[in-house]
């Protein structure tokens, strides 16, 4: 059985890992960090005729027409009975808060674990990455994104491999600041999204040693040769040259430019850019891909939160499901592009970089 | 002479110059991607010395695959060099290369042995290299042969004497090429 046809069949049964492993550890930290409201209530009870009178001979102290010596001394009276009620409610209003704020971060560690024990129950080799750094380096060097962007996220990063094939795969986003002016005068400031979604990366099974970068050709649809004439003639002043290749549904859907335009062709073989075309279709998303340094990048749009986990007995394993099954489609990757096929490649032992 | 018949002839002269160098530089794509060809084609008959020692320490008495092999690398490097018929020797390498592999499923030490995976790993990236530099050479082909053929630059194409180049086909030998990896049944995952 291959590493993802396992991982398939791990995924199948989520829910039954997920009531035997991961409810206990929700009912623990819900055990632990439960807020207990009932000597708040009983003091509030006790406190909320002091409150309510404070507050109403405050008002007509303060808001009366004729002010007089009494009315100032029954809004004294006032501001003491809600001085004695803060006093009376304040040390439980601490202690709640403080517990409050404690229970936010259990949460916060609690959802890694969880997906920490997810990810290492479909497959041992899976790690998440407590601490993602936004992947400057991938991010540049695919330059398959408007470098322009104003504001950079990266949300969740796994490794693992799947046979021989190392990978690394990081939820990011990328937002462009926009500054709005309204009829006032009032400046806003909004960032609007360029690209959220996955950036796969992953060693490729052939070595090459240039640059070639697969885009979605959003020109050649619509102009059609008059596109590819004006690829062509950017392209002979750029570092990367258009290579065209001998498919024309691929050449439709994608544009290729390239260091060296024998590499691009001996990376995407007719067999290749099938595989390519299919999984374009299959997600039905913009998916583009750069090949560099003997590694695929593979940018993958999502516009939700692709790993979040919810904490209600129901809501996790609804979301553990979906969260494998997005998983495992992600992983088939691998497969689908047969990355896994080392019959080209000499041995020549490498890491996959998260940067 | 009027400005406007000066501007005029500059016009078709500028013409005339930008379609003679899109013609020479299709032309100088096809001897580079031809140069492409023949690097892995050498490269590849440079693997033959490897190939026959480590099948010599496992299959000594294949003499004739051994000698066979030689011979083919010799082809291949006078094809070349020009002295041979290029097309007939990188089939017939291509062909021997077919042979070991089937005469491996004989000899599974010689299958298991490290150096002859390497050797089989590093012909396939030359075959793979190889098929890219053959498309490379076809696409390049197929936009000269199109631009002597297209109007107005078949004009200047017959003025030079340009004529349509074959693009590379796959020979009858190649087509029943034995699939390496199903052979071996060899993946990664």
């Amino acid at each position: 059985m291959s590493a993802i046809d396992t991982l398939r069949e791990r995924a199948a049964k989520t829910a039954e890992f997920c009531q035997e492993k991961l409810w206990p550890l929700v009912d623990a930290h819900n055990e632990k960090h439960k807020i207990d409201l009932t000597e708040f209530r009983r003091r509030l009870k006790q406190c909320l005729p002091l409150i309510v009178g404070g507050l109403a001979t405050v008002f007509i102290a303060t808001h009366s027409k004729t002010p007089s010596e009494g009315l100032r001394f029954i809004g004294l009276l006032g501001y003491l009975a809600l001085g004695v009620s803060a006093i009376l409610l304040g040390p439980e209003i601490r202690k709640n808060a403080m517990k409050t704020i404690e229970r936010f971060k259990a949460q916060m560690f609690l959802q890694r674990e969880l997906k920490q024990r997810m990810i290492s129950y479909l497959d041992p080799s899976f790690r998440l990455n407590q601490n993602p750094t936004f992947p400057e380096k991938t991010f540049q060097t695919c330059d398959l994104f408007d470098s322009s962007c104003d504001l950079k996220r990266a949300y969740d990063e796994f490794h693992g491999t799947i046979g021989e094939t190392k990978f690394v795969m990081t939820e990011i986003g990328t937002f462009e600041k926009k500054t709005t002016r309204d009829s006032k005068g009032k400046t806003q400031v909004t960032y609007v999204p360029l690209f959220r979604g996955l950036l796969f990366k992953a060693e490729f099974n052939k070595n090459f040693h240039g640059q070639t970068f697969v885009k979605t050709d959003r020109h050649e649809k619509s102009f059609g040769r008059l596109a590819r004439a004006a690829q062509r003639i950017a392209g002979s002043v750029q570092k990367s040259r258009l290579v065209e290749l001998e498919s024309p549904d691929f050449e439709a859907t994608f544009k290729v430019t390239s260091t060296d335009s024998t590499e691009a062709r001996y990376i995407l073989t007719p067999d290749f850019m099938e595989r390519l075309l299919s999984l374009k279709n299959r997600r039905g998303v913009a998916v583009q891909a750069a090949f560099v340094d003997s590694e695929i990048i593979l940018a993958v749009p999502h516009p939700t939160d692709f790993f979040e986990l919810k904490h209600g007995p129901e809501d996790l394993t609804r979301s553990c499901e979906h969260m494998a099954s997005e998983f495992v489609e992600i992983i088939e990757l691998v497969d689908l592009l047969d990355l896994g096929n080392r019959l080209s490649k000499p041995q020549t032992p490498r890491q996959v970089g998260a940067s | 002479m009027p400005i406007e018949l000066l501007l005029g002839f500059g016009a078709v002269a500028f013409v005339v110059a930008v379609m003679y160098n899109s013609l020479v530089s299709k032309k100088n794509e096809i001897e580079n991607a031809v140069g492409g060809v023949h690097s892995y084609l050498k490269k590849r008959a440079d693997l033959i010395p490897s190939l026959v020692a480590t099948v010599k320490q496992y299959a000594a008495h294949e003499t004739k695959l051994l000698t066979d092999l030689t011979q083919a690398r010799a082809s291949m490097e006078s094809g070349l060099s020009g002295a041979d018929n290029l097309p007939q020797a990188d089939s017939m390498m291509s062909q021997m290369f077919g042979r070991v592999i089937a005469v491996a499923e004989n000899y599974p030490e010689l299958k298991a042995n490290e150096n002859f995976l390497n050797l089989q790993a590093s012909l396939n990236e030359i075959e793979g290299q190889l098929s890219a530099a053959r498309r490379t050479y076809n696409s390049a082909v197929v936009a000269y042969n199109t631009a002597i053929e297209s109007i107005p630059t078949n004009m200047i194409a017959s003025a030079l004497g340009y004529k349509r180049k074959p693009v590379f086909q796959v020979t009858v030998a190649e087509a029943e090429r034995p699939d390496i990896a199903k052979l071996f049944g060899q993946t990664g995952s």
